[in-house]
């Protein structure tokens, strides 16, 4: 069966890396060679069953190769099992080789455009996180979806606490002169559509009761079709730009 | 045991079919309910394919690559992939390199190759469900952040470890004077110019010296951005590293804002402080010293004029006079009378 599917594959134009029979080989090996694809009988030699061997090349291995399963009419009751390890596809035996020439160009048609997407979102990610400005995106609703490093440190909330939390509770600001709340201006925006900046007088409570005087400025967030999804606020701490004011008018 | 796999997908998936031989197509649909899903229609050209895709919103296409028409099973899907977000499954009897080379190209979720089996069917569709279910996961992830980094109400610029634009928002669209396609691959300092009226420094890649040094900075006051069309405008901002995961710096992050209106702002105050100050100071004038008669009790003014008391108090603040008579006055002009 090996060395059928291994003529099938040489014949396509493909390289055999290794043939491994069970489960610890194959993931070893899979560390070991970094192959493109892994195609993998569900039935194996050993403790490890093909869907194991599967999800523990997923963990590991950042990015995992796709994997391809070979799949008889016995293992019914295991493709579900399988499903949670996001196949790229599967090959029913006994094998068409022409079955078998679709599903390994699938798998690497789709491995590729995933990889495309988190790349771009890596990229993103990585963007956001490095910004010398507090970022914190709502969505519609006005809860936190995004909050990044800067934010983090100016607010006092840690990405997974602020999560899902309406902005009001991670972001308080107040009026320096009389100390009253400011409204959430994430609503404003979503509701308005229009860009709003609070450059004066702005006061950030931060989680453990320390103020920072911030200029900030809150935008809404539109999709491809201009609806506007949610709202993103941009902000920094201010304190040297106030001093700078305050001491200004002083030289007599 | 269709069962554990319908659960799984949670769904009871609906599926267009894109086949042009009438048989093919029934037994096709027959197949498809046997399994569980419902057949949201059939077409048998690319073009109806298409009419009935929007109409219905299907899960999943299911194509045949050959069907009659000016367009195959492939430039449909290419259109139902890329602009309806519908995964597109394949069965084709030729699964050649030069067919599958063809219809690679738009993308599809799978194949099935005829002669199928009903179990043939539901794998390929199940699977081809679950991918794309977790594409659309990492797509949503990767949409909201974009969105997030181009909704920014201040202006971001994002460059290559070479100092080179990769990403622009349209607000630093609007302040450099420069589209995003036409910045993106240039060096920063050919977009983002900045003079500093207190030196004459040549300009120079603000990303770049971050990116050296490893360091944010923070933007001198009174920077003025110069816009392609030579508009200028005081800025501020900062720029910082972007550093990888692994914590490699792998480029640049620059934000800044138009400060004109705050300029302006702090103009007027500035202006409103002197004023106030000028008034200030006649004012004060009366606090000091002054040169006083000791008979006729004139004040002698800065310029050297003597000026009779109530003139000189009216002039220097803003007291106004009204008058009367004291007692003892009363007393001394009754008394006498």
């Amino acid at each position: 069966m090996a060395a059928d599917l291994g003529r099938s594959l040489s014949e396509m134009g493909y390289e055999i890396v290794d043939t491994v029979d069970t489960g610890e080989e194959a993931v070893k090996q899979t560390m070991a060679l970094k192959p493109d694809l892994v195609l993998m009988d569900i039935r194996l030699k050993g403790p490890l069953d093909g869907i194991e061997a599967a999800g523990q090349i997923r963990t590991a291995y950042r990015p995992p190769p796709p994997v391809v399963f070979l799949t008889s009419y016995a293992d019914e009751e295991t493709l579900t099992r399988a499903g949670y390890c996001e196949p790229f596809a599967y090959i029913v035996k006994p094998y068409d080789p022409r079955a078998l020439r679709a599903a390994v160009q699938t798998a690497f048609y789709r491995h590729h455009a995933e990889l495309r997407i988190r790349k771009l979102e890596r990229w993103l990610a990585t963007t956001l996180r490095s910004l010398g400005n507090g970022v914190i995106a709502t969505n519609k609703e006005g809860q936190v979806n995004y909050i990044n490093p800067a934010a983090e440190a100016l607010t006092g909330w840690t990405f997974f606490e602020a999560l899902g939390q309406p902005l009001t509770e991670v972001f308080r600001l107040v009026r320096a002169r009389d100390r009253q709340p400011i409204p959430d201006p994430a609503q404003r925006v979503v509701q308005d559509g229009k860009t709003i900046e609070l450059n004066h007088d702005t006061l950030l409570l931060r989680r453990d009761g320390q103020e920072t005087p911030i200029d900030e400025n809150a935008s809404p967030i539109r999709d491809d079709e201009g609806r506007i999804t949610g709202a993103v606020l941009i902000f920094r701490d201010a304190t040297g730009r106030r001093e700078h004011e305050t001491v200004a008018p002083q030289s007599d | 045991m269709n069962a554990s796999l319908q659960t799984r997908s949670g769904t009871n998936a609906r599926i267009l079919v894109v086949e042009d031989e009438a048989l093919v197509a029934e037994n096709l649909r027959r197949c498809l309910n046997d399994l569980g899903y419902s057949v949201a229609g059939i077409a048998d050209t690319a073009a109806e394919a298409l009419g009935l895709a929007r109409e219905h919103k299907p899960d999943l296409v299911l194509s045949d690559i050959q069907i009659r028409g000016r367009e195959d099973g492939t430039s449909a899907a290419r259109t139902l992939s890329r602009e309806l977000d519908i995964p597109v499954v394949f069965l084709t009897a030729h699964a050649d390199d030069a067919t599958i080379q063809r219809a690679r190209l738009s993308g599809p979720f799978g194949y099935v190759v005829k002669p199928y089996s009903e179990r043939d069917l539901r794998i390929a569709i199940e699977v081809a469900l679950e991918r794309h279910r977790l594409e659309q996961r990492v797509r949503l992830a990767e949409r909201l952040l974009d969105a997030t980094l181009r909704s920014i109400g201040e202006a971001v610029i994002a460059t290559d470890a070479q100092g080179r634009i990769t990403f622009m928002n349209p607000v630093a669209e609007a302040l450099t004077g420069v589209t995003s396609g036409d910045a993106v691959g240039h060096d920063l300092s050919a977009i983002f110019i900045t003079d500093n009226p207190d030196s004459d420094r040549p300009v120079q890649n603000v990303a770049l010296a971050v990116i050296r040094s490893g360091e944010a900075v923070v933007a001198s006051r009174d920077q003025m951005l110069v816009a392609r069309d030579g508009t200028r405008r005081p800025i501020d901002g900062n720029c910082a590293p972007i550093r990888s995961e692994q914590g490699h710096v792998v480029g640049g992050i620059l934000v800044f804002r138009d400060v004109s209106e705050r300029k302006k702002h702090e103009l007027d105050r500035e202006k409103l402080i002197l004023e106030l100050q000028e008034a200030l100071a006649s004012v004060k004038t009366l606090r000091g010293l002054l040169p006083i008669c000791a008979w006729c009790k004139q004040i002698r003014d800065d310029d050297g004029y003597w000026q009779g008391v109530e003139d000189y108090i009216q002039a220097h603040s803003n007291a106004e006079f009204t008058h009367g008579i004291c007692p003892e006055c009363f007393a001394k002009q009754v008394g006498e009378g």
